[in-house]
């Protein structure tokens, strides 16, 4: 099978070979991984046998895509958001619309002319997708790109003190992620469209779920209705306690849910498959904040397992993923337990990598 | 007191012209701006508290209240300090050195200024030194340590130990939360305390300040 077919199988709910995978590594992760496997940082997908490759074309370009060599380092992006490198990732340093007046908020234009660079990020994946599944990442998709422009507070407060605005500010957002979406439907052979819009912490929704229903929720359907006309699956990204909107998410086409983060109230994966399985397939779950950093080998590898056992209960619809990157204070033997419960060997890992070595020799 | 439920409720449903309005007038009336305080802002920012905590408000909810009790505050703040009325405690907040995770940090801002407490922000990415020389600028009474992230769960024990090494340690008390931060975790570091959610997190300071 290849990775495309399996990814296809196991959200269609037919027998699969192997769980897929689709693992996201903090970028300090990946280099332990790489250095350890003796290939470059780029390789350590193909190398651990990982199913699906994506690229974001959205916002999050900035944040994780330009990668800086020093610290403090800033740019700029197509939004005139500031960024700053801050550790391993960039962080905002200016919100563009934060403290501004009304009138220049509605004033404020996406950045149209520039989806022709934005979408140009994919060429690099396209040419694997005979065997890979490859997925167009539009997020940030509404609220998460209006907290970008005017900064949290601004965002949340605007929720229910200017409905208006914030309806206007939402409305954009997500109208640029929808013209993404569309043109990366009809121009790429993508497997799935990669929504995502963080809406929760560790306990709760950031904002009451009737408030998300009314403002944020039906501009987020527009972005998943573009994958679904395409026909193509649609996945959606949002952290933390979002149990109360999984049914609306399911009703606007979602097929996949990630990052699934079973410590958070409501989140239990188990759970959430018994009661949402049969429409919403899951991607994530294996826990970030403990188990991976701090557990032993033994327990990832058995958590896992009863992971994918329970995950995959009606025959599939669960891809295998930690509920966020996961974090280089990980041991690395944690990481292998979760591809050996898999059915990915640690030797066949290491046998990859030797094929890459190889091949970049010759 | 029967005359300052208006206030209360303008905090509680976070609209500030109204606070700002309100608290001008009990002032032109003469009312000690101590008596505002205890009276009708603290009173209302519990219920905003209580609010929270029995998930009927939310974070949008929360900072328009405090959006709100700032405007009050702003107006007392000249008048309690001219009377010399102290805060329940300083407290000197923050989020640790490689993490830039501030919403929750901030409600708890919120929740301690609207319980009388002083608060001094110290922002995100914020260094073990920094906070020692920011709780001894200031001289704080509490310090509270904020971490959303495993990877950087370890400067908060770095704090711990960074108060020690300075020997101001015993001077202050430490609470620490954010998402992956455990009770067992705030006793395994040697912080004095760890609370879940903002509205625990005032409980917790009012414990630590002895009030
Ligand atoms: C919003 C968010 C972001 C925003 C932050 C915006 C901002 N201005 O804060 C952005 C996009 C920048 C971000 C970035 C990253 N994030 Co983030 N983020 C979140 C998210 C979705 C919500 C956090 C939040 O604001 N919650 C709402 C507030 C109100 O809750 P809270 O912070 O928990 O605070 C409450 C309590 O904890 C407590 N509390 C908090 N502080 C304190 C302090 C004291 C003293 C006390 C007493 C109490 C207390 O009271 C608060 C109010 O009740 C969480 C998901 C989650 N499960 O929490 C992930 C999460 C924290 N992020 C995560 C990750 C991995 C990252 C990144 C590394 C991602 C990346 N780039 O790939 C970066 C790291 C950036 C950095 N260096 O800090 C992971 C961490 C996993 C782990 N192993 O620890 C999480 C858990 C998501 C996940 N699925 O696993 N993130």
């Amino acid at each position: 099978m290849t990775s495309k077919e399996r990814v296809h199988a196991a959200l269609r709910r037919e027998p699969v070979d192997r769980v897929p995978v689709y693992m996201w590594y903090h970028p300090e992760t990946t280099q332990q991984l790489a250095e350890l496997l003796e290939i470059p940082a780029g390789k350590v997908a193909d190398a651990m046998g990982d199913d699906v490759r994506q690229k974001w074309v959205g916002g999050n370009y900035a944040m994780e895509g330009i990668v800086h060599d020093q610290e403090g380092c800033t740019h700029t992006d197509f939004w005139g958001i500031e960024w700053v490198k801050l550790g391993y990732f960039n962080q905002i340093r200016k919100y563009p619309l934060q403290h501004t007046s009304r009138e220049e908020i509605l004033r404020f234009k996406h950045p149209y002319d520039k989806i022709e660079t934005l979408l140009q990020q994919m060429e690099p994946i396209l040419p694997l997708g005979d065997k890979l599944f490859i997925g167009c990442d539009v997020s940030p998709c509404a609220f998460e790109m209006v907290y970008r422009l005017c900064g949290m507070d601004e965002a949340l407060m605007n929720l229910l003190a200017d409905v208006e605005l914030s309806k206007k500010m939402l409305r954009d957002a997500s109208g640029f992620a929808l013209k993404l979406a569309e043109m990366a439907c009809e121009r790429f052979p993508i497997d799935w469209l990669w929504t995502g819009d963080d809406v929760a912490g560790q306990e709760r929704m950031m904002m009451k779920p009737q408030d998300w229903c009314d403002t944020i929720g039906p501009q987020l359907a527009k972005v998943v209705n573009v994958g679904k006309q395409h026909g193509l699956w649609v996945a959606h990204h949002c952290c933390g306690a979002t149990r109360p909107v999984i049914p609306d998410l399911i009703e606007m086409g979602v097929d996949v849910l990630n990052p699934v983060q079973g410590n958070c109230p409501g989140m239990d994966p188990f759970e959430l498959k018994r009661e949402f399985g049969g429409e919403l397939s899951f991607m994530g779950g294996i826990d970030t904040q403990d188990l991976l950093p701090n557990g032993s080998a033994k327990e990832v590898r058995r958590v896992t397992e009863a992971m994918l056992e329970g995950m995959t209960a009606d025959g599939g619809g669960y891809i295998l993923a930690a509920s966020h990157t996961i974090p280089h204070e990980t041991p690395i033997d944690n990481v292998f337990a979760m591809y050996e419960a898999a059915g990915i060997s640690r030797e066949e890992i290491f046998d990859r990598a030797a094929n890459i070595r190889n091949n970049q020799a010759t | 007191m029967e005359k300052y439920v208006e206030l209360q409720e303008s905090i509680i449903s976070g609209k500030k012209d109204k606070v700002g309005e309100l608290t001008q007038r009990f002032l032109d009336d003469g009312r000690p701006a101590k008596e505002i305080l205890d009276e009708g802002l603290i009173p209302g920012m519990a219920v905003v508290g209580r609010k929270f905590q029995e998930g009927e408000y939310f974070i949008p909810e929360m900072l328009l209240s405090a959006r709100a009790l700032n405007v009050g505050l702003d107006l007392l703040k000249p008048l309690l300090e001219a009377s010399d009325v102290k805060p329940v405690a300083k407290v000197l907040v923050g989020t640790v050195k490689g993490d830039i995770h501030d919403i929750g940090k901030n409600l708890v801002s919120i929740m301690l200024r609207g319980g009388g407490f002083e608060v001094i922000d110290a922002g995100v990415d914020v260094s073990p030194d920094t906070f020692v020389q920011m709780a001894k600028e200031s001289s704080v009474d509490i310090v509270g340590l904020s971490a959303l992230l495993t990877t950087t769960m370890p400067s908060m024990q770095e704090t711990v130990e960074a108060f020690k090494s300075d020997g101001s340690r015993d001077k202050i008390k430490i609470m620490i939360g954010g998402a992956p931060v455990t009770t067992e975790y705030a006793e395994k570091i040697g912080a004095d305390g760890y609370a879940q959610n903002a509205s625990l997190a005032i409980e917790m300071a009012r414990n630590l300040a002895g009030v």
